[in-house]
């Protein structure tokens, strides 16, 4: 195993995608969230980012199908759920850096 | 990944829950304005804002994208009947001494006005999420 795992920055992509897809539904929800008749979407992610393994190939997952839940908008669990999912977005992000730091100390001979 | 969009349907959001209050505040403010005697007056209105699609910056017209506009139908209500309030001696009363109002309920309309603003706010906690995420995307490869 090499110690900067390339795949790694390649999930951390499609997680990043992913979070930023489901916050553009979510901020959708809540900004139609007085429309009369309107019903939740939500964001179907399928299961390819489990693996990480050499032969995913991270180019044809899908970004995820968006499906109608059928029920109104609950402005409190609606907000919730943006903020969960701003925090995995941003704990992605912090990862990435964190393993960009680890190359950079090895390029550095372990020096600061 | 186009943050952007996000930002742009948080806009809409607000914008819509604007026209809202601003509906609401003019029935309000002419919910005891009485109708002329010929029937003539103020129609209550209703905001009904349309919905936004996730496609939707693609449905917008030029102008529409420019400036978040237009998406919010302003509908008057013309079915409604009067407001008849016994007030005999007023210059607008009508032969058995009653006035005419607009059919305007004040706690509906202080309900819509407090959902609206409850609504405004969690767009703008939307806009400051996506904000956030833009921003930590930012932070990528920076010092950890």
């Amino acid at each position: 195993m090499p110690l900067i795992n390339p795949q790694l920055f390649t999930v951390a992509r499609v997680g990043l995608d992913r979070a930023a897809a489901a916050n553009q539904v979510m901020a959708t929800n809540i900004a139609n969230a007085n429309v009369p008749g309107y019903t939740a979407k939500r964001i179907a992610f399928d299961s390819e980012i489990n693996r990480l393994s050499a032969d995913v190939d991270v180019d044809g997952l899908s970004p995820g199908d968006v499906i109608d839940t059928g029920e109104t908008v609950q402005l409190d669990l609606a907000v919730a759920e943006l903020g969960q999912n701003a925090l995995r977005y941003q704990a992605i992000a912090r990862l990435v850096t964190k393993e960009l730091g680890l190359l950079s100390l090895a390029m550095q001979d372990g020096r600061r | 990944m186009d943050f952007n969009t996000s930002m742009q349907i948080s806009a809409i959001g607000m914008s819509n829950e604007k026209a809202r209050i601003d509906v609401t505040s003019l029935n309000i403010a002419n919910m005891n304005v009485p109708h002329r005697t010929d029937g003539a007056g103020y129609q209550p209105l209703h905001a009904v804002p349309r919905e936004i699609g996730l496609d939707f910056l693609s449905t917008l017209s030029e102008t529409e994208r420019t400036t978040l506009k237009g998406q919010v139908d302003i509908v008057a209500d013309t079915t409604s009947e009067s407001r008849m309030v016994l007030e005999p001696g007023h210059p607008m009363a009508d032969a058995r001494g009653y006035v005419a109002y607009p059919q305007i309920d004040q706690l509906q309309e202080t309900l819509t006005l407090m959902s609206a603003l409850r609504a405004y706010d969690a767009n703008v906690v939307a806009a400051n999420v996506t904000k956030a995420m833009a921003t930590r995307a930012l932070d990528i490869g920076g010092q950890s």
